[in-house]
Order: structure tokens, then sequence, then C-alpha cells
């Protein structure tokens, strides 16, 4: 079953300085399956933060059709959509609002109207799959980029949610907090849309991969073929994986990914 | 660190202490706040040649401060700047009110002097009373305790906003100055031709800032009510502390 259908979507910023219209997105179409993880990446300003934007309902459907978890992306299924959907922002500290790390991972249940020992244990199991329950007093700000991000993750995980929508989750964090990260990805059982500049990251997250080219369309494929295809990568502004380029230099005869 | 970031730092300190588990922390927040707003009534009904009652008000804040081991000069060095404005309103009562009270020898202290002497204790005392309630209570549980005391959700949101969207507009700032003082070196403050285009900038890249904050609140199903953590129930220590402060307050006011 799919949990995400996009079909023939188009978008368009419109009422830019000077009247101009900036195409960003065209006729696009895509699935992403029940427990999957799917990769988005494109060079920059290639509309991957914007098909994130519109599948959660932050931006309105001008063209085409997009279905999230069996309901139609529309102003009257909102609700229901954005419970199952969860969106881990770039930005973490646009995330997390709230004082303390527990009550910023009780939001979401609070407001879905659950009782105060249903919000406990919602908080307290997306807080474990996380591995942030001994942090869970620990005021926002103190927090490090790596733990800002396992919150803001775990914010999402308070809720049953069907597809995670993540946008460029790597940013910031060491090589530590980015393997950590990289597990946490992979313990998750929900569908899963990985938007990200970090092509290895993709690698050892995602099964398959979307890649948003400059016209607007999508080339989708499996990891392995679309990141080891060095042409296609550069005639879109991205680069073969570093692990890669460093595989190809030391053993220029082997293809790591086969 | 720049003036910014240690408001930051003292606004994120204020909630760090509120958070602690000391005894007056623990109290529940109703019965501080309805405790806060009746000595803040009480002082404020006080005649202005009352001095001597003002002054036995400020028994409420000093026993606070014992009892939660808040440092006096810390708070006072952080509240003056309010008496600054306090001390502005009551400026010209002594030049208005001239009543002569007491005499002595040939010094006459007249009514616009005390009315000003009492408008200014009465600030003091008033400002410390609600930073002690904000140092003893999180705004979480300080706006549980509102919604308890029947005001309007939609003020409370209110209040929860602006104190989350302080924060994040303190951190634009934090953010704009230090880049500006990193490319000015050795210059105090902002100089006045850059004061135009920082304003604008700050106030849109707060406004993107606040978009995406909201939009992290919508997704997570926010429908312009916050429901935030609950405190404890209230025990009897809590209805003990409410009633022996109003009744301290009914009788210095009385007598």
């Amino acid at each position: 079953m799919n949990v995400l259908d996009i079909d023939n979507l188009s978008f368009a910023y419109e009422d830019l300085p000077g009247g101009q219209r900036k195409e960003v997105l065209r006729s696009l179409s895509f699935r992403v399956e029940e427990g999957e993880s799917v990769g988005l990446i494109g060079a920059n300003g290639v509309g991957k933060s914007t098909l994130l934007k519109l599948i959660c309902g932050l931006l309105d459907i001008q063209q085409g059709k997009m279905v999230v978890a069996g309901l139609e992306v529309c102003r009257r299924n909102l609700k229901t959509i954005r419970s199952k959907v969860g969106y881990v922002f770039q930005d973490s500290d646009s995330q997390l609002f709230m004082s303390t790390v527990y009550e910023d991972v009780a939001f979401a249940p609070r407001n879905y109207g659950l009782k105060p020992e249903e919000v406990d244990e919602a908080v307290m199991r997306a807080l474990s799959q996380v591995g942030m329950t001994e942090r869970k007093d620990r005021q926002v700000y103190r927090l490090s980029g790596g733990e800002k991000k396992l919150a803001s993750i775990a914010t999402v995980l308070a809720m049953p949610v069907s597809l995670m929508l993540m946008d460029e989750p790597t940013v910031g964090l060491d090589p530590k907090n980015r393997r950590n990260l990289i597990r946490v990805v992979n313990s998750l059982n929900c569908a899963k849309l990985v938007a990200s500049h970090d092509l290895d990251f993709i690698l050892d997250t995602c099964q398959r991969v979307v890649l948003l080219t400059y016209e607007g369309t999508v080339i989708a494929g499996t990891a392995q073929d679309i990141l080891n295809d060095q042409d296609l990568l550069e005639s879109n502004g991205l680069e073969l994986p570093l692990s890669k380029n460093y595989l190809n230099k030391i053993m220029p005869q082997t293809r790591p990914f086969d | 660190m720049n003036h910014i970031s240690k408001a930051i730092d003292q606004l994120h300190a204020v909630d760090n202490e509120a958070r602690s588990d000391g005894w007056l922390q623990c109290l529940h927040p109703l019965a501080k706040l309805v405790v806060t707003i009746v000595y803040l009534v009480v002082l404020v009904s006080f005649p202005k040649y009352q001095v001597a009652g003002v002054l036995l008000m400020a028994v409420y804040p000093i026993t606070l401060c014992i009892l939660g081991d808040v440092s006096v000069s810390l708070m006072w060095r952080r509240i003056w700047i309010v008496l600054l404005l306090v001390c502005f309103v009551g400026l010209f009562n002594p030049f208005i009110d001239h009543t002569p009270l007491i005499r002595i020898g040939s010094f006459t202290l007249t009514g616009g002097m005390v009315s000003f002497f009492t408008l200014m204790i009465k600030g003091c005392l008033a400002v410390m009373a609600a930073y002690l309630l904000m140092l003893t209570a999180t705004m979480e549980t300080l706006c549980h305790a509102l919604r308890k005391i029947y005001v309007p959700a939609v003020l409370v949101t209110v209040l929860m906003l602006i104190y989350r969207y302080l924060i994040v507009f303190l951190h634009e700032v934090e953010h704009m100055t230090q880049a500006y003082a990193l490319r000015a070196p050795g210059q105090r403050g902002l100089n006045i031709k850059v004061w135009g285009s920082m304003i604008g900038q700050l106030l849109l890249r707060s406004i993107d800032r606040a978009e995406t904050v909201y939009g992290s609140m919508t997704l997570r199903g926010f429908q312009g009510e916050f429901f935030t953590e609950r405190p404890q129930r209230i025990s009897h220590i809590d209805w003990l502390y409410t009633y022996g402060w109003i009744a301290f307050f009914l009788i210095l006011r009385l007598l």
C-alpha cells in the first residue's frame, strides 16, 4: 500500500518581487510505499523543501493531486493528515519551541487530546526510541545540535505517524551524532522521505532515491543506481557520495555499491 | 558576551530557577498566583501617605527571598530598570502636592515627597512580587493557573506565544548584532546608518522564524490553545500558604 501518492504535481511561487513567478515543481509523480525509506535529492532551489511542505499542507497545492495515507491533501483532510505525517525541520531550533524536552515531545499528544497518563507513555516511548529518556527534563536551549535533532525526531514520534518527512537531517551534526542519527532513522518502522544533500546519509538510510532535476521533474530509482550515476548527478548539480569518491580513488576498478 | 546574549541567558536562568525543586517551587502555581494578585491589589490600595503600611508589605517579598534562597542583590540588579519608569511617573509629585505633613526645624516634609516615596516603594515591591512569581513558577504552570481562575483561553495562549516569541526574537537580535560586531571591530553599539536596515531585516527574519515555529506547532495539532503540563493537586499546605498570606495582607491593610 502507498503511504504517499503524488500525481502530476506542479507548484510555482507567485507574487515574488517585481511581480515575478518562479516555477519550482513540474508535473511531478512518484510514490512511497508503507515502511519504505526514500531519499529526496537535488541541487539547491529545485524544490525539495517545497515538496515536503506541500505534503504536510504547509503550502497549498496549486496543480495536481497528492494522497497521503489514503487521504487527499486538501484543507478538509489536513487535521487527519497531520496526525499521520511527521515533519522534522532542517532547523531544530524552529521545531523545538517549548522549554523542556518533555514538554516539547508532549505537545502533539496533548493537542490530540490524549489523557495525561497516555501523554506520559507516548513521550517516554518516543524518547526511548531516540535514546533521549535521560534528557527529558533538560531545557531545550541546553541541548547540543545532535541532541536537538534527536529531540526533534522524538516530537514527531510521539504520535503514531505513517510517514516521516525529514529536511536536511544531518546539517550541523558531527560524525558520531550523524552515525547515531543513521541508527535511529534505520530503526524506525514508518515510511520516510528524507531530503538531503548528504548523499552518504541517503545511501545509509534509503532504499530508493528520487532526484529532483533543474527542470522540476523527477528521476526515481534504487539508491545504488542513482547514486552510482556520476553523469546524472553532476548534470543536476550534485556529486558522487564521498564514500564512493573515496573508494574510486583507492580502488578505481571496483563498483562499491554493486 | 553582548547584552542580548546576557538577556537571553537571564531569561533561561529564570526559567531554570522556576523548574528547580525548592520548597516554594513545589507549591501549587494557583496558590502563588492568587497570593501575588491579592498582594498587588492590597499594595496598590494603600493611601498615598501611608508609608508605614507599604513598608510592612515588604515582609512578603523578603520572606519569599529567604524561603526561596533568592539573592536580593541579584534580583535588584535585574529589576532596577523598571523602577526608573516608576520614578518618572511620580517625579512631579513633590512639585504638585505641597501639603505640609511634618516639620523638622526649617525642613518641611510635604505630601508630594511622601507620595513620591510611597509610589517608589509600591513600584519596587510590585516588581519584586511579580519577579518572585516568575522565579518560582514556570510559564506553563502559570498559564494553567490562569485558566483555573477563568482567564480566557485566547489571552493565555497569547501570553504563552509572546513568551515563546520573545525568546525567538531575542535570538534573532543576538545573531544579527553578533554578525555586525564581528564586521565592525572596535565599534561601540550600532552605527546610526545601519539602524534602518537592521530593524527591517530583523522584522523580516522574525516573521520568517515565527512562521516556521507556527508551522511546527500546527503540524503537531495546535489549534489555538496551549495544553500545558498539569501541576499536582492543591494540597493543605497550598491552602495554608494562600490563606495565611491573604490574612496577613488584609490585617496590614486594615490596621
